[in-house]
């Protein structure tokens, strides 16, 4: 560093380091704004975060109560459905209408009785275990010999009712004694035969109401662009009419917001340097939580949110300064809230077992635009219409 | 004004004269200087736990402040093209200046004109390596560009500085005459 050089950099420390400064009030009202913003947005992050995790652990619960029956149940409804010899059973407890003893009959517990108003035996089309009539102590259905052999054959049974297990495990691995649940799609299935080809055509349909989606749209948000949006879904309906669904996905979401700062450079008259930002496209990392109600086999209502983390913004950075202007494409996250949750309302319709269309409405509940930035007051949301083409992967 | 509140407008008063004279460096007014001074002490509060109480508070304080900037100065998305643009103010040849101070008469506001003439990122470098006393590795690893960047920015600086200053002592002479 040359003589000169120092002589500089100490004129300048000498000259402005001594410098000393007004403290307005305006200042620390301006912080003291900054401080609460601050802890306005903390409370806000709380709050989203705590109910995105409440709705992940509600799904999340609500998935295994559906996939795995409580051990309680379980317990109760063990032999609920066990084969028993006519002749061991008491006659008190037939309940046929040709006054035969029915070889399926439901365990004393009042749950198994109340709890699967479904199991039905298809030629009287009335719950078996809905009577007080037909109920036995389990000591008395349930022999030890029978209790034992978990490899049950059904095929012979002379008048069985159709078991179904409410679970996931593949047929072969099913304990037959364990069966709690009968679901109503089953009731389709001839009661007078059980057999291994009708249980796995009943388990095939049950899979069947597990849908691993594909799916790719176009959405309009915020004006009339056309965007693009896709990722996978996991749907699974909790019974005939309700499903929840979860998924991953990627969209690119059309904005219109015009930020403009203004900055003044003092040197030898003011010249006024204008900034304006228009962010044009937010694209979103999102992960969809959806319950469908399904008023039809093909036609599915759904309502949800959509919690979505900004990835990526194009922005139109316009700068001016006196006649002087000059636009860049650039990128500029900070200008917007990285965090977003969206309502969503919309319409499913299922063309076959593979195809189907969604259309949808989406209404942002936080504010797109990043107000610590511009100081602004604006409230700009994501709100727009979703068409998206999904695709049964299996 | 509540406890915390009082607690913390005292920090503030207490903070604000070395803040603002970080700050003030780094922008073209004392308004903007008081919004940046605004975003450290934010810094700091939300910071404050952080502080290990053995080491001394303003040395802290300041490091925070040039880290707030340095943050701000990156999050400017104007700053790559800034840092790629700057071939755009020629370096000149070194002009000679007598810089005694009693001759100059040029007082700080008329310093601070004259570094706020600067392109940002020469102004940037000029006032971490000059006021901060950052190394050019360190100016280099803060800003995302070489050492030999740094050293040419702060070259370029320099010079304009020079040229500058020479112009303004010119016309505080005709002004007195």
């Amino acid at each position: 560093m040359s003589h000169n050089e120092e002589n500089l950099d100490l004129f300048l420390r000498k000259t402005l380091e001594a410098k000393t400064f007004e403290q307005k009030p305006h200042y620390w009202e301006g912080a003291k704004q900054l401080i609460d913003n601050h802890r306005k947005q903390r409370n806000r992050n709380v709050l989203l975060y705590s109910v995105s995790v409440a709705l992940v652990a509600v799904t999340a619960a609500a998935w295994m109560l559906v996939s795995y029956p409580s051990e309680s149940s379980s317990s109760t409804a063990e032999l609920a459905f066990a084969p028993v010899n006519p002749q061991q059973t008491n006659p008190n407890t037939t309940n046929t209408e040709q006054g035969q003893p029915a070889p399926f009959v439901a365990q004393s517990s009042s749950s198994a009785a109340t709890e699967n108003p479904s199991v039905v035996d298809q030629n009287n089309n009335q719950p078996e275990a809905a009577s007080a009539n037909n109920i036995t102590t389990p000591a008395k259905r349930n022999p030890p010999a029978a209790k034992n052999n978990s490899k049950t054959d059904y095929s012979n049974a002379s008048n069985p009712v159709v078991a179904i297990a409410y679970t996931t495990q593949e047929p072969e691995n099913i304990d037959f004694r364990k069966l709690t649940n009968l679901p109503k799609y089953t009731q389709g299935i001839p009661s007078d035969t059980f057999s291994r080809k009708q249980f796995e055509q009943a388990y095939t349909q049950r899979k069947q109401q597990q849908l691993w989606l594909v799916e790719a749209g176009l959405n309009s948000y915020n004006g009339l662009s056309i965007n693009l949006h896709g990722g996978v879904r996991y749907m699974r309906f909790i019974n005939e009419k309700v499903a929840l669904s979860v998924g991953a996905s990627y969209a690119q979401l059309h904005q219109d917001m015009n930020r403009t700062y203004q900055s003044i450079d003092y040197s030898f008259g003011q010249q006024v340097q204008e900034t304006t930002i228009n962010t044009q496209r937010v694209d979103y990392i999102e992960l969809p939580i959806a319950v469908h109600y399904s008023f039809t086999a093909n036609h599915l209502l759904n309502i949800g949110v959509i919690p979505a983390y900004a990835i990526h913004t194009s922005d139109k950075v316009t700068y001016s300064l006196g006649e002087t202007s000059s636009t860049q494409n650039l990128t500029y996250p900070d200008a917007v809230n990285r965090f977003d949750l969206q309502l969503q309302a919309g319409y499913t319709y299922r063309f076959n077992e593979t195809w189907m269309v969604s259309a949808g409405y989406q209404f942002g509940l936080l504010d797109v635009s990043n107000n610590n930035v511009f100081k602004s007051t604006n409230f700009d949301r994501n709100k727009g219409l979703r068409l998206t083409l999904g695709y049964k992967l299996f | 004004m509540d406890k915390d509140t009082r607690a913390e407008y005292t920090l503030y008063n207490a903070c604000f004269q070395n803040l603002m004279s970080i700050c003030y460096r780094y922008t073209r007014n004392q308004d903007d200087a008081a919004d940046l001074v605004n975003k450290c002490f934010l810094k700091i509060l939300t910071n404050l736990h952080r502080f290990d109480t053995k080491q001394p508070f303003d040395k802290w304080m300041v490091t925070v402040a040039i880290n707030t900037i340095i943050d701000e100065f990156r999050s400017n998305k104007t700053y790559k093209t800034m840092m790629v643009h700057t071939d755009i103010y020629p370096t000149e040849h070194p002009t000679s200046v007598s810089l005694n101070s009693g001759e100059s008469k040029l007082n700080a506001e008329d310093i601070h004109r004259c570094i706020n003439k600067l392109p940002d990122a020469s102004k940037m470098v000029l006032n971490l390596f000059v006021f901060e006393g950052l190394s050019h590795k360190e100016i280099g690893d803060a800003l995302s560009i070489s050492e030999g960047t740094s050293k040419w920015h702060l070259s370029n600086a320099r010079n304009l500085l020079k040229k500058l200053i020479k112009d303004a002592m010119s016309s505080i002479k005709l002004y007195a005459l």
